[in-house]
């Protein structure tokens, strides 16, 4: 089957409720090889050829066999052939990567370390990365690196994709992790079940996720994403949050819910940096240290 | 009483302490050398990663059992660098707010439904 990807994919309602219906969409014509044409696709945004990636990981697992069409238009080409996309799928545009772009990588549930790595040489140590000092650059990798533990541990994934492109009109570089694993909906509704509590809808329990001190874990907990939440508003960045339905927007102290037409097959977290930030970011123990006495 | 030295780099693969699953026996460890009236030292030297999610079970869910007061002078700390010790600090604080809260919580509902404080 040949699938005509859209003109335009961007990071907006359109393109979320494209990458949603995308995986059924590709599987309904019940044939095993699958050609997807980017032959009339004019703009891709490259962060999102990560939730592509993670699509396509799920389907090969399926038994689909996917093909690339060479892209037409330069703009795909660049933005889809310098993050190492289309090289991962076999299509070789024969162009570097730059210092534009966050290289597409499919992590293996297991690489741990191989991802703290790639989150901070990748994108802590991009040149415009708001200055910070080696202890704080050590709690903002930990951090994002939650996302990815949360991914393979509550939502069962079996990989985790990322990449991801600097915007260099609005200056900010937009980075995509996304799992096809269990909806956070699923998991917030199954432990509010286990609680004798009412469910509650995808983009509630995207919120509820986020909040600090909820964790589906029967003990106490829930801190990393919620740390991760106050680093982006004091960064005058925003995080979009995809899993199932629910689409949250976290953008300063401000938090938009929206609904998407279909369900996402796992979670999308976009991260959204604003590298125009000129703050210096340090950890308060570097100002006041903490006493190891009064931890406990 | 003794000391009971735990290094968590023995305890766990490739100096990653990543899930809640990994903490459970080292609480269990934990809890067990309170129970004998041991003090213990956690030492964090070498350790690469540890998630939120381990020290909430390690750490967090100590205040499940004991309080702040009881845990000072028992349990001591060995090599944490600075973000580490914001983190647990952050572990320690919330569980304690947890159980207080839960201790709470539990308060309101016997005397709800059983009539009793």
């Amino acid at each position: 089957m040949v699938y005509l990807l859209p003109s335009k994919i961007e990071n907006n309602e359109v393109g979320f409720n494209f990458f949603a219906r995308l995986y059924e969409e590709l599987k309904a014509g019940g044939d095993k090889e699958l050609f997807v044409d980017f032959g009339t696709c004019s703009l891709f945004e490259g962060n999102l050829a990560a939730i592509l990636g993670a699509i396509f990981d799920v389907l090969v697992v399926e038994g689909y066999q996917i093909y690339l069409e060479a892209p037409s238009k330069v703009n795909v080409k660049n933005s889809l052939g310098r993050n190492n996309f289309f090289k991962a799928w076999k299509l070789d545009t024969g162009l570097q990567d730059k210092e534009n772009y966050i290289n597409y990588r499919s992590f293996e549930i297991n690489a741990i370390q191989e991802f703290k790595d790639y989150i901070t040489n990748e994108l802590v140590h991009k040149q415009k990365f708001p200055q910070h000092t080696d202890k704080a650059e050590k709690f903002i990798v930990d951090n994002i690196y939650e996302i990815y533990a949360n991914a393979t541990m509550h939502g069962n994934a079996h990989r985790v994709n990322c990449c991801g492109e600097y915007d260099t009109v609005s200056h900010i570089l937009h980075m995509t992790i996304v799992d096809c694993g269990r909806t956070i909906e699923e998991n917030v509704n199954e432990h509010l079940k286990k609680l004798g509590e009412n469910s509650i809808s995808a983009e509630e329990a995207i919120r509820w996720a986020f909040v600090e001190g909820n964790t589906t874990k029967n003990n106490t907990g829930g801190l990393g994403l919620a740390q991760l939440k106050e680093f982006i508003r004091m960064n005058k960045g925003s995080l979009d949050i995809i899993s199932g339905k629910g689409w949250v927007v976290l953008n300063g102290d401000e938090e938009e819910t929206h609904m998407l037409e279909t369900a996402f097959p796992g979670t999308i977290v976009n991260l959204n940096f604003n590298f125009d930030d000129t703050d210096y970011y340090c950890m308060t123990s570097e100002k006041q240290s903490i006493d190891i006495n009064d931890i406990l | 009483m003794a000391t009971q030295k735990i290094l968590l780099t023995e305890k766990v693969t490739d100096n990653m302490a990543v899930t809640p699953d990994e903490g459970q026996p080292i609480l269990e460890e934990i809890i067990g050398y309170l129970k004998s009236e041991d003090t213990v030292e956690i030492d964090f030297s070498g350790m690469q990663i540890c998630t939120t999610a381990f020290l909430n079970v390690v750490i967090g869910n100590l205040y499940q059992y004991y309080t702040s007061e009881q845990l000072r002078g028992r349990i001591s700390f060995n090599g944490l660098d600075d973000p580490m010790k914001e983190r647990l600090k952050k572990v320690t604080d919330r569980a304690k707010s947890f159980y207080k809260n839960q201790a709470v919580y539990e308060n309101i509902i016997n005397t709800s439904i059983y009539g009793k404080d």
